[in-house]
Parts: structure tokens; sequence; C-alpha cells
């Protein structure tokens, strides 16, 4: 799926659905910027062609041609069979958002089937019904997105924090923030057990924050009626983490932001400046990472979020960097294992929507067909459905 | 003597200020601690200047501060506890200490505590106030709630505590006790009505709220408070019950003798949200109800308006608007007439104004194109000519004309209209650029290709105008076939009786350019406007026949994408084979991939297999 591609959000929820109907697909990893092959059938085509993706009938002999060629040791190429979708399952709370959420918009445009589940689920072990789980804007340290500044008198604020509140009492929890913390040790439990997590925005850092702060009360008065621990830095448990280390919380509950994983816009700096380079890995040895890096373009263009990027000094050194701004300490795109599982945590709100604003209209993805940001985001549901083959390495 | 007195004083008030010198630096430092987030040497500091001062509020509020946020519960009870056998009537030391309890998480404890100072203190309702302020403060709501209505029960002013509830009851989606506590502020003060209403409305798009919100305000419905009916029919507009609102403006019509303003308000209301049959309705009402008010000339051209609304709804589903072309079919009917009758009614009301002059171009334009009856209508366009040469309107009566002139065949009379709009100078660009358009088709069809294009030029100067993209495709055409004179003037000529709706003979001269293969792009558009002088003549086979020979052409023939789409809209809304159409429709996006018409082709093809399945 090179430039020549109409519609390459829509490529990636044919070949999902094709999967859904038993049919087998391979990619053709870094072939002609990441390609699909699958067996010809009408239904394919004709859904090509409604949906406005650009396909290629190719004969047996060409098709040999091209596993051949792909295969071939002198091309950093391979092919990869897909095989069972994933069951996805997107973490969002009930009712109407004032924001939106990237993923969501992207599988819908895509018709991508998906199930949305809350705490409730999540608490009562049904999570154990999906392989994949997106995870997006959340604030999983019980500090409603550190939005009390700007938005404490805000009705969706007033309505947000009443939802978490009863929706934590209805649990068993006295605190949202405890609540919060249960959840994120179930999620981490499930990617342990062999679950695909794959999270964005301040859903990256505030998930990490939460694991390591399982016995400390990090959430300010504001939030959940009592203190924040004066010494909760100094408790901080990085040992639990998927991805960030080291890390220094940002205690001040006016302050929009976390910690020091985030990078702030003022480092962002110039907006006609803001792109990030995906990195090549090799196909044949690195297929995962290279499954999450297809993409037309190697350079893609930034866009910001209450998490933007993360800083290197604070990612693990296990973990796998998949995009960064060159020449800088910010990094864009990760991925990581854990257990049986992996994670991949992918830093902004909306590839197509440089500043995307509480209240802002949605993004039209319509009019982003070729978003080479949107499309990192379908590889990652893709590539559950990877047949795993032996590592050469 | 005097002396040694005055020395002992001198010293003992140095000594004074000395020492509270160092109680504020001891303070300012904790303070200090404090805020840098050291509160263990804080709240040192803090126990050691409470020591020295226990009267001193602020210190014992500093000190307890510090044991909260330390989480130190134990020694925050301990110290309000001690507070409290100095100050027992001190209301806010069992609000604080409740607090420390809730905070606790001994809830049972918290909630017994603040009770406590209402079993020995005067019945007081801003007692309850403030510790239902502390339980706020804790997001104990049911408590808060508990306490505010305690404290509505002996307070003189129900008001205020009314407004505290509903507010938690909202915050608590209870919106059925909300209801109520606003309904009780209306009943005792009507004219909070448009507060009330703005916190009601907040509410209104929450699951559930409207529907429990309704039958409460329903009951308190008083003839002599017209508060609960103005919000009444608010909430039934917002609820689309649009009957029940009407019948509730009706009765504050009649309560407040005010002539059908409240009506009238309504009906315009109906109207912009497009709801025509009810705008119809209210507006007939005002008039029946208040024949004597000033504003009957309003209701009915709004009346008269709905009609209209109603009538083009009706009629834009009965013409074939999928074909290119269409014949005239004469649309009358018994709505017609109304609608007619209601224009006259209020071009005689409002003579010699804006409202007079659209009323009797919407009549020419009924009669033109729904009546066709051209003389009749050149009438209602001339009389507005001849009468407001400055209206708005004047330059759509030239535009009509036009029309008729060119239908009737009279290419003179049609330059002649159209050229008026084009040198004045009150109208609007749009329409300016909208008639040399026109002008440059009768140019081109009476053999001016010079002019023509001169005027598409002008036209062309700004592309966001609405009609650049028809300038644009005509100026191609002469562009390219201006070495061809003859097949462009048959082709004109074919144009012009298409103008004409004479199908039939346009299909004519076209068929002599479509057999010409050496017409180059002529030899294209002629050939699809052949196929659709066919469809506009309902002859459904011989076009599908004439659509597929374009499709055939394949890239040879520009329209060929054009002619698959109208063939696929044939066996859609012609002949009603959707599987044909879908088909039709597949193989549009299959050869034509690029196409204009692809977006359309998707939308159908899902709308179709919807209806299908």
């Amino acid at each position: 799926m090179d430039m020549n591609q109409t519609n390459h959000l829509k490529a990636y929820g044919i070949t999902f659905n094709a999967l859904n109907k038993g049919i087998k697909a391979d990619w053709l990893l870094n072939y002609r910027g990441g390609s699909f092959l699958l067996d010809y059938n009408d239904r394919i085509a004709a859904g090509c062609r409604l949906e406005g993706v650009t396909f290629n009938q190719v004969s047996f002999a060409e098709a040999t041609d091209i596993y051949s060629f792909v295969q071939s040791d002198d091309n950093n190429m391979d092919v990869i069979r897909l095989e069972k979708a994933p069951k996805i399952a997107v973490y969002v709370p009930p009712g109407f958002q004032p924001w939106d959420d990237a993923v969501t918009l992207v599988l819908e445009y895509a018709n991508v089937p998906y199930d949305k589940i809350w705490n409730d689920e999540i608490l009562k072990g049904d999570l154990e019904k999906y392989d994949w789980l997106h995870l997006h804007h959340e604030d999983f340290t019980g500090q409603y997105g550190k939005f009390y500044a700007s938005f404490s008198n805000a009705q969706w604020y007033i309505d947000q924090q009443i939802q978490y509140e009863q929706n934590a009492k209805k649990n068993g929890f006295k605190k949202v923030a405890d609540m919060m913390k249960t959840v994120s040790v179930i999620i981490k439990n499930f990617v342990g057990q062999g679950g695909f997590l794959f999270a964005m925005c301040s859903a990256t850092d505030s998930y990490d924050i939460s694991l390591s702060a399982q016995d400390v009360d990090i959430a300010a008065q504001m939030y959940d009626g009592d203190a924040a621990d004066p010494g909760a830095q100094s408790k901080l448990d990085f040992d639990n983490t998927f991805a960030f280390t080291e890390f220094n919380l940002e205690m001040n509950p006016y302050i929009y932001e976390y910690s020091d994983i985030d990078i702030q816009p003022i480092e962002v700096g110039n907006f006609d400046n803001d792109y990030f380079t995906l990195f090549e890995f090799s196909a044949k040895y690195d297929p995962v990472p290279t499954m999450l890096t297809q993409d037309h373009v190697s350079v893609v263009r930034g866009f910001m979020g209450q998490t933007t990027m993360f800083r290197r000094s604070r990612i693990k050194k296990s973990v796998i960097i998949l995009a960064e701004r060159e020449g800088t300490d910010q990094v864009k795109y990760i991925h990581g294992n854990y257990g049986r599982g992996t994670f991949t945590f992918y830093g902004g709100h909306d590839p197509e929507d440089y500043q995307h604003a509480v209240g802002d209209p949605p993004t039209d993805l319509a009019l982003y067909k070729n978003s080479p940001g949107y499309r990192l985001i379908l590889n990652n549901i893709l590539f559950p459905a990877a047949t795993k083959k032996k590592q050469k390495t | 003597m005097i002396l040694r007195i005055f020395i002992t004083i001198v010293f003992s008030t140095a000594f004074l200020f000395a020492q509270n010198n160092g109680l504020l630096n001891k303070y300012a430092l904790a303070q200090s601690y404090e805020h840098s987030g050291d509160l263990e040497k804080a709240s040192k500091i803090y126990e050691e200047l409470y020591q020295r001062e226990p009267q001193n509020n602020l210190y014992f509020e500093s000190l307890n501060r510090t044991y909260v946020h330390l989480k130190n519960y134990a020694a925050s009870v301990n110290l309000i506890e001690q507070e409290i056998t100095r100050k027992a009537k001190d209301i806010n030391l069992f609000g604080l200490l409740g607090s420390t309890y809730y905070l606790m998480g001994n809830e049972e404890k918290a909630y017994q505590v603040w009770d406590e100072p209402f079993s020995f203190l005067e019945p007081n309702p801003v007692f309850y106030r403030v510790i239902a302020a502390y339980a706020v403060e804790r997001r104990a709501f049911d408590k808060a709630i508990d306490l505010f209505r305690r404290g509505k029960e002996i307070s003189p002013d129900k008001i205020v505590f009314s407004y505290d509830l509903a507010r938690l009851y909202s915050l608590t989606m209870q919106y059925e006790n909300a209801a109520e506590e606003y309904c009780v502020i209306l009943s005792n003060d009507p004219l909070q009505l448009q507060n009330v209403q703005t916190k009601i409305l907040a509410n209104a798009n929450k699951p559930g709220a409207l529907k429990v919100t309704i039958p409460v305000v329903e009951q308190y419905i008083d003839g002599d408070n017209l508060s609960f009916s103005f919000l009444l029919a608010r909430l039934y507009i917002e609820n689309k019950d649009f009957d029940k609102a009407f019948e509730m403006y009706v009765n504050i019509d009649e309560k407040q003798s005010q002539k059908g303003v409240e009506l009238y308000r309504y009906a315009d209301f109906l109207f912009r949200e497009g709801e025509y049959e009810i705008s119809k309705n209210v507006y007939q009402s005002i008039i029946k109800l208040y024949p004597g008010s000033p504003l009957i000339p309003s209701a009915k051209l709004g009346y008269a308006k709905s009609l209209e609304a109603i009538l083009m709804e009706d009629y834009s589903n009965q013409i074939p608007l999928w074909k290119p072309y269409f014949a005239f079919e004469h649309y009358e009917s018994d709505q017609v007439t109304e609608v007619i009758d209601a224009f006259n009614e209020v071009a005689g009301l409002y003579k010699n104004s804006e409202a007079s002059y659209e009323a009797l171009l919407r009549i020419g334009m009924i009669k033109f194109y729904l009546q066709n009856k051209r003389d009749e209508a050149k009438q209602y366009f001339n009389k507005i000519i001849n009468k407001a040469v400055m209206s708005e309107s004047t330059a759509d009566a030239y535009s009509e004309l036009g029309e008729i002139a060119l239908f009737n065949g009279n290419l003179a009379e049609a330059e002649k209209n159209y050229s008026r709009i084009t040198v004045s100078a009150k109208i609007n660009q749009h329409k300016i650029n909208d008639a040399k358009y026109k002008l440059a088709r009768v140019k081109f069809y009476n053999g001016d290709v010079q002019t023509a294009q001169k005027l598409l030029a002008e036209i062309l100067k700004n592309l966001k105008d609405d009609s650049a993209n028809d300038a644009l495709s005509l100026s191609l055409l002469l562009n390219t076939s201006k070495n061809d004179s003859a097949n462009i003037m048959l082709f004109a000529e074919g144009e012009f009786l298409a103008d004409q709706k004479k199908f039939s003979k346009a299909a004519n001269k076209y068929e002599l350019i479509a057999e010409n293969p050496q017409a180059f792009i002529l030899h294209s558009i002629a050939s699809i406007r052949l196929a659709e002088m066919e469809l506009a003549l309902n002859n459904y086979p011989r076009s599908i026949g004439l659509f597929e020979r374009v499709v055939e052409e394949g890239e040879k023939n520009i329209y060929a994408d054009k002619a698959l789409y109208l063939l696929a809209q044939i066996f859609q809304y012609g002949i009603g084979d959707n599987a044909k159409a879908i088909e039709m429709y597949e193989m549009l996006l299959a050869k034509f991939p690029a196409s204009i018409y692809i977006d359309r082709a998707r939308n159908e093809i899902i709308k179709l297999r919807e209806k299908i399945s």
C-alpha cells in the first residue's frame, strides 16, 4: 500500500473483515508500503470498490513472483500470514464524551467491529473475552485528567466526576483512584496472560503511573477528598510499570500534567517542524516492530495530546522505540512485552488534528483516507492476527 | 517613680512586641514549610504556636489542616474535640470534626457528629447550611440533601434551600426531585422563571431527565401563576411534543390578553425548525383567535410561507429529480390554490412592501413551474418590475421572465431580461454571475460564441462563485469545438430545444452529431444528451440502449461514467430493479474508480442493500 493506494485506512477494514469470515490473508511487510494479499473473490473485490480501496488482481504466477521477491534475502521484506482477527475492546465510559477518540473514529471508519467496555466489565472479568484492548485519553490515576484548574466548573467535568464516583461506589470502592488502580492491575494481568494492549494519549503515562502508585495516594484533595501523600514520589514502584521508569510526578493539582514523562509543548517547538520518524526494522528478524511501523511514508506529521510524546530518559531499556523525533529525546511510539502479551503506546490525541481541544468537533476521516498517523493505529489491530513464526534470532 | 513606671511600660511593650513578632515569624516559617510540602516541620511549628496561643483560630486551623494533609486523623480529632470543649457552640467545629471522621472512612460517626449540634443549639436554618456545606465538600451528597431538607423545614426562605436541593438532586441525577424543588421556587417567586428554566434545560439532554421532569411540572400548572405554563411549554418543545406546547401557548395568550404574541413566537420557532405543518396551524390559529391583533399581517405571511413549504415538499416528491431533463408536469391541487390565495392576501395587505413583492414572486413561480401558466406568471413578475425597481425580488423577477422567454423560444426577450440583471448595481454578485451564465447560453444559441466566451471568462474570474462550474464546462466545450462550427451550431440548436423542453426535436439534433465520430468532444456530449432526451421522454428501453452505447465507448467518451451512473439510476428509480441498479453502480466502481460519481454510487449501493435486506 504505497502512494497509489486511494484509501489506506479502509484497506485494513477489508482485510480485518475478510479474516473474520475465515479468509486467510498475507501481510507483505515493506512490499509497496506494506500490502495485503488475499485470495480473490468477487465479494472482496466488490467490497474494495465500494470502500474505494485500490487493489490489483494478480495471477498465480505473479503472486509467486511477489512471494519470491518479498522473501528474498536481498530485500528487507517478509510475508506474515494473518489468520484470525482479534476480538477488540475499547475502554470508554458510557454516555457522551466531550471530545473524541482517534481509535474509535478509525475503527468506525474502517468498519472494524469492536465492543465498548468500562470499569464494570473489567472488574467483573470480561477482559478474558477479548484479545485486544485499547485505552485512549482516560486517566488511570483518579485525577480526572487533571483538568481541575481549567474545567472544574464546566458541566461535563462535574458530570464526569459524579459518574466516576458513582461507578466507584457501585463497585465497592471508596475512592475513584482506588478503583482505577484495581482496573490497572486487571489490565496488566490481561496483558500478562497474552492480551494486546494499545494505549494512546494520556492513557499511556497515566496507566503506568497508576501501576507505579499502587500503595500510595498521589491524588490531591479536590480529586479524592483527602490530601496526596507528600512523600508519594519516593514511594513509587517502577518495577510495576510497563514502559516508564524514574519519572517525577507533577503533584501540583492545578498543573495540567501528570509527570515529566510527557514532552511539553515548548519542547516540541515550532509547529511546522513537528514530524516524527519511523524506525526501520528487519522484517525477517523483527517482524512485530516491522508490522507496527508499516506505512507509506517514513516521516509522519506530529500531533499533540494531553500526552504528546515520551521523554527518552523515562523509558525502560527493555522497551522498543518505534518512532521518535530525530535529533531529540522525544519518542512518539513504543512497544514492549509483558508476560505472554504486548503493549504499544502512541503519544498524541488525533493524528490529523494537530492540537485537538476539549469540545472540538471530531475529525472527518473521509478527508484523511491516506493518513499515515492513523495507519499506525490500524497496524496494531492486525498484528495480533499474525501467526507466530519461529524467530530467527 | 514616674520614670520607673515609664521605663517599665516601655520595656513591657517592647517585650510583648518582640514576643508577637517572634510568633508571627514562626507562623510565616511554618507556612513556608507547608507550601514547600514539608508538612511534618510545618505541623511541629503550628503545634508549638497553638500551645502558646490556643485561643488563636488561625493557629488552630493551620494545625488541623496539616494534620489532615498528613492523614494524621487521630490528631485532628483530638485537636478539634479539645477545641469543642472550649467553644461548645461553634457549629464550624462540628463541621470540621465530621469531615475528619469522613476522611477516616467512618461515615457513620461523621454523620453523627454533623447531627450533634442540632440537638442542643437553638434551631437556626443557617446552621444546617453550614454543616451541609461541609458534607458537600466531602461529596457526601445524600447527607447534604438531608441537612438542606431539614433546614428548609424551619426556614422562612424556602427558595434558597430549594435551589441548593435542586442543584444536589440534579448532580446526583434525581431529576424528579430536582423538578419538585424548582416548582417550589416558581410557586414562591414566578420571577425566577428564567433562572429555573435555564437550570432545568441544562439537564434536559441527560438520559431520562425530561421524561420525569415534565409530569412534575404538569402537576403544578396553575391558572394564576403562568410561569409554570411557560416552563411546561418550553419542556414540551424540548420533548418535540409540539401539539401540547401549542395548547400551552394558546392558554398563555388567553390569560395574558397578549393577542397572540406568544403563539407568534412559537410559530416562528417552528417554521425555522422546518416543522411546517405545525407552524401553519399555529399561524392559522393566531389569525382565527386574534383577528384584531397587530400581528395579523406577519401571521398571514408566516401562514403563506408554511403552506408553500408544505406544497414544495409534496411537489419535489412528485417530480423525477433524478433525471437530468424532465418535462413540466402540470401540478394542480387544492394546496396550490390555497398557497396562491394566501400569498395574494399578503400582497394585498402589505402593498408596496418587500413582503408584498416576495409574495408576488412566489405566486409567479408557482404559476410558471407548477401550473405551467406562463402568461399569468409573467403578469406577476412584471408587477414587481414595474412597481419596485429597487426591490430584492426584482432580479429574481427578471431572471424568471428570462426563463419564460427561453422556454417560449424567444431569445431576444430572454437576452433583454438577463441583461437587465447584469447591469444593475443593486444586485449581488452571485445573481449577476448567474444571469451572465444564462446570457452566455443565449448568445451561444444565437451563434455569438465570442460574446458568450467573454461572459464566461468574466464569471471565471471568481472560481468560488456558484456559476463557475457551469461556466467552465461551457467554456471548455466552446474552446474545444471552435474549429467545428457546423457541429457546434447544431449542438446549440439541440441545447436550445432542450431548454424549451422540446426533447424529441432536440434528440434529432443531438443524434446528427452523435452519429458523427469525427465530431470529437461534441460527439461524446451529444451521445449522452441524446440518451438524456430519450430518458426525459420516459423512453427507458431506448435510453438504456443509448447509455449502454456511451458506456461501451469507454475512455473514448468522457461521459461514459455519467452514462453508467444514469443507467443505474434508471434501474433504481425508473424501472425499480434494485438488484440491477446495484450491479450498475458496482460496475461504475470497477470501471471508473476516479469518477466524480463514485461517492454517490457508493451511497446508493449502501442504501439499496439496506433496502433489500
